[in-house]
């Protein structure tokens, strides 16, 4: 178990390309820290350069205060997890798991005792002799994280792991991981491109863009209040409506639709009057009985709630309303925002 | 670790990892016997076809096939192999008073030109002491490593048993 403190780490490959722009990052320990972004923004070089995979082109990293920047992987103490599992196939699922161990020339009973503790965890026990091939996908991962657990590493990396399954077997794993966490108290270091992952997982997360880190918060931070318009429109599904709209004294005018400001919200407009801003609308908070005219397209029934896909003036929208509704496509319903952000079109940062 | 933890913990481990010391003991004996016939081949001599070269060559395929087999059946604890490794073993022994004891029994006169015939076995001294080691040697690696294929076989059918009983009680 360890803190890490990630210090304007920068990569820049042979090929001149820079994939991490300055990244900084305190993990405390036995912290959850989800990496998320789009594919290409740079997730899977930086947790390679945490495990030493990639060589750090500037900046610091830091592991239980011991500078290992240039330190090789093998004497960082820290096990990775990826997401094509990278078993041994032909050994078992014992000796995959014990094979580190063996390596490291550890006792024999001592390596029994801890592949089955964490055969235990994970729920692997029977399956201890089989060769990876006559396991689920699912099994393979629990495999692979196994040949973690064994190691009792400082600092857990996993990168995307769950990607090759089924969307069902993911829900199941990502509980799985959650528990472990919980059981272990181990720092673990994810990187995903799904938001939802990281919204259930993480005690912090990190969102990505480009090789830049756009916001770093609790799930709940970057949902309430992202950052800019890249991290709104990244977290959250389906993502936020997004809106040009004129700044006036006291409401905002947007194509089709109007928008009254209350006191704060004038307040925080002031320096904006006369000009265009960005308007966040999350699908939630969209709601039935108000005075915006939206023309539906498409009625998606989920059960809990309804997608209501439609347009508001040109723009499209979708709508989250939590009730059973059977709007037909050609339907006008009268919508209304029930919280709202904004967004200085330039910067594209937040305006709080 | 308590000393009785310690062995329960070794048969514990019998049940995810191999027999690799009986199988690499067979393994080691095919080798042994691979040199045996090297040296009794490389021996240029009338006799030695006359004396049946085809069963012998037989014999060795046969050996090494079945060694091989009992290699890869020990790796699983299987105690019928690790019994026919002892078996072998024994014939090993027995085939020292076949080919090897007649060929030093048998005389034959080696003639260099313009010296006088020496008379002399096919197989010399020397090369009897050393075919003789190669048999002992293969045959003292089946032999026990069929044993402790039995008595490992034996302790994890055992301890397999007395975990089914444990789960039915
Ligand atoms: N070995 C490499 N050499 C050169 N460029 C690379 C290498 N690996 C990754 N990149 C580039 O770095 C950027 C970030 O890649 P990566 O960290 O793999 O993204 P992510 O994991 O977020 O999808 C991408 O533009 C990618 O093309
Ligand atoms: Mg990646």
């Amino acid at each position: 178990m360890a803190d890490l403190s990630l210090q304007h780490l920068d990569k820049i490959y042979d090929n001149k390309v820079q994939a991490v722009f300055d990244f900084n990052l305190d993990v405390k320990d036995g912290e959850f820290i989800v990496l998320v972004g789009p594919s290409g923004c740079g997730k899977s070089t930086t947790l390679r350069m945490v495990a030493g995979l990639e060589d750090i082109t500037k900046g610091k990293l830091i592991i239980d205060g011991k500078d290992v920047t240039s330190m090789p992987p093998k004497d960082r103490d820290i096990a990775m997890v990826f997401q094509n599992y990278a078993l041994y196939g032909h050994m078992t699922v014992y000796e995959n798991m014990a094979f580190s161990l063996m390596l490291r020339k550890e006792n024999k009973n001592v390596i029994h005792q801890k592949v089955m503790a964490a055969a235990e965890i994970l729920g692997l026990v029977d399956q201890l002799n089989k060769k990876p091939k006559q396991l689920s996908g699912g099994q393979r991962q629990r495999v692979a994280m196994g040949r973690a657990i064994v190691r009792q590493p400082k600092v857990f990396l996993f990168d995307e792991p769950l990607s090759n399954l089924d969307a069902k077997l993911r829900g199941s794993m990502r509980r799985e991981i959650m528990l472990l966490h919980k059981r272990l108290g181990a720092t673990m270091i994810y990187v995903t491109h799904d938001q939802t992952e990281a919204l259930t997982l993480a005690d912090r997360i990190v969102c990505m863009s480009m090789g830049y880190v756009q916001q770093i918060g609790t799930p709940l931070e970057l949902y309430d209040t992202p950052a800019n318009l890249f991290v709104a429109s990244f977290i959250g599904l389906p993502p936020m409506n997004l809106f040009d709209v004129d700044v006036l004294e006291d409401k905002l005018v947007g194509e089709g639709f109007e928008y009254v400001l209350s006191a704060e919200q004038k307040l925080l407009l002031r320096n904006y009057v006369g000009s265009q801003i960005v308007l966040g609308v999350r699908p939630e908070h969209i709601d039935i009985n108000g005075d915006i005219d939206m023309d539906v397209t498409n009625n998606e029934n989920l059960g809990q709630n309804t997608l209501v896909h439609g347009h508001i003036g040109k723009k499209h929208v979708v709508a989250k309303i939590r009730d059973w509704c059977n709007y037909k496509p050609g339907d006008k319903v009268q919508m209304k925002f029930t919280h709202v952000h904004f967004f200085d079109k330039q910067t594209t940062n937040a305006i709080r | 670790m308590l000393n009785n933890d310690k062995k329960q913990m070794k048969l514990d481990r019998m049940r995810y990892t191999k027999n690799a010391m009986s199988s690499n003991m067979a393994l080691l004996a095919i080798v042994a016997n691979v040199v045996y016939f090297v040296v009794m081949y490389k021996i240029n001599n009338k006799a030695m076809y006359e004396l049946m070269m085809g069963a012998s060559v037989i014999t060795n395929l046969l050996f090494m096939l079945t060694v091989f087999l009992c290699s890869e059946g020990v790796k699983k604890y299987n105690i019928k192999y690790a019994a026919a490794m002892i078996v072998i073993g024994a014939i090993e022994l027995v085939r020292i008073f076949i080919w090897p004891l007649k060929l030093h029994n048998t005389e034959t006169k080696i003639t260099v030109p313009g010296q006088e015939p020496i008379m002399t076995t096919v197989l010399n001294d020397g090369q009897f002491v050393l075919v003789i080691v190669l048999l002992v040697c293969a045959a003292a690696l089946l032999i026990a490593g069929g044993i402790i294929g039995v008595i490992r076989g034996k302790q994890l059918a055992a301890y397999n048993e007395s975990l089914k009983q444990a789960e039915q009680n």
